[in-house]
């Protein structure tokens, strides 16, 4: 992350919509975090699990 | 409902069993053995749950409480999850730039964990705040103000300036880049 100021923006304090924009910016970041994870495949452990408990209980 | 369909809907849930394991806890293996957990508990309780509620709000009740027992007992190890969370996720730092995953997951460790629970519940698992406050067993109201904290938090670690709409204030971001220090 860079703390450089860019001389092309004029600095201005945050308005509504800014913060508006922002919250809406930050949550889509959020889901797409979330939603990429979820959309990995299932790791072959819990295929196996599953799989496992299947069979009958041993007594 | 038979074994064979909850196993079948257990299977469907274990995507974001895994997306809410790993964003709480930052780190990927301890979160597959939360899931794992989680499937047992699931599954040796399976007569508990009553069909037609919600399947997925129960897990990740669950869940939950393996990740508080787990981390009552590690305390120390899960406040220090972050620095060593994006090198476990196997993510890439800049994603074609529009979205960096590593980012957010250090930004999630920075936040209070009953913040950063409400708003993965509510902010990324699409659940209600109702649902969120049954999961978390506070009031509504504690959810919505969590909620809020949090998404402020991860506004400012995130730091503006990657929303390119509003135009990054300089002030704000160099204040930020400070507070990070």
């Amino acid at each position: 992350m860079t703390t450089q100021r860019d001389p092309k923006r004029p600095q201005r304090p945050a308005t509504k919509k800014d913060i508006s924009l922002v919250s809406k910016a930050v949550s889509g970041k959020l889901k797409a975090y979330y939603d990429d994870i979820a959309a990995q495949d299932i790791p072959d452990r819990f295929k196996d699990l599953l799989d496992r408990l299947d069979e009958p209980k041993q007594s | 409902m038979s074994d064979n369909d909850f196993k079948s809907d257990l299977m469907k849930a274990i995507p974001s069993l895994r997306a809410f394991a790993i964003s709480l806890s930052g780190k990927v293996d301890r979160a597959d053995d939360l899931v794992q957990e989680t499937l047992l508990k699931a599954w040796a309780h399976r007569d508990s749950f009553t069909p037609g509620t919600n399947l997925r709000a129960w897990l990740f009740t669950i869940l939950r409480n393996e990740f508080y027992t787990f981390f009552r007992k590690r305390k120390r190890e899960v406040e220090d999850a972050d620095g060593a969370i994006a090198a476990t996720v196997g993510i890439h730092p800049e994603q074609e730039g529009h979205l960096d995953l590593a980012d957010m997951q250090r930004a999630l460790g920075k936040l209070p964990v009953d913040q950063r629970e409400a708003l993965l519940l509510v902010s990324a698992s699409d659940m209600s705040y109702e649902e969120a406050a049954e999961i978390c067993g506070v009031a509504v109201g504690t959810i919505k103000s969590r909620v809020n904290r949090a998404r402020n938090k991860l506004t400012e670690l995130l730091g503006l300036s990657q929303v390119p709409e509003i135009g990054p204030d300089n002030n704000v971001k160099s204040a930020l880049a400070a507070e990070a220090r």
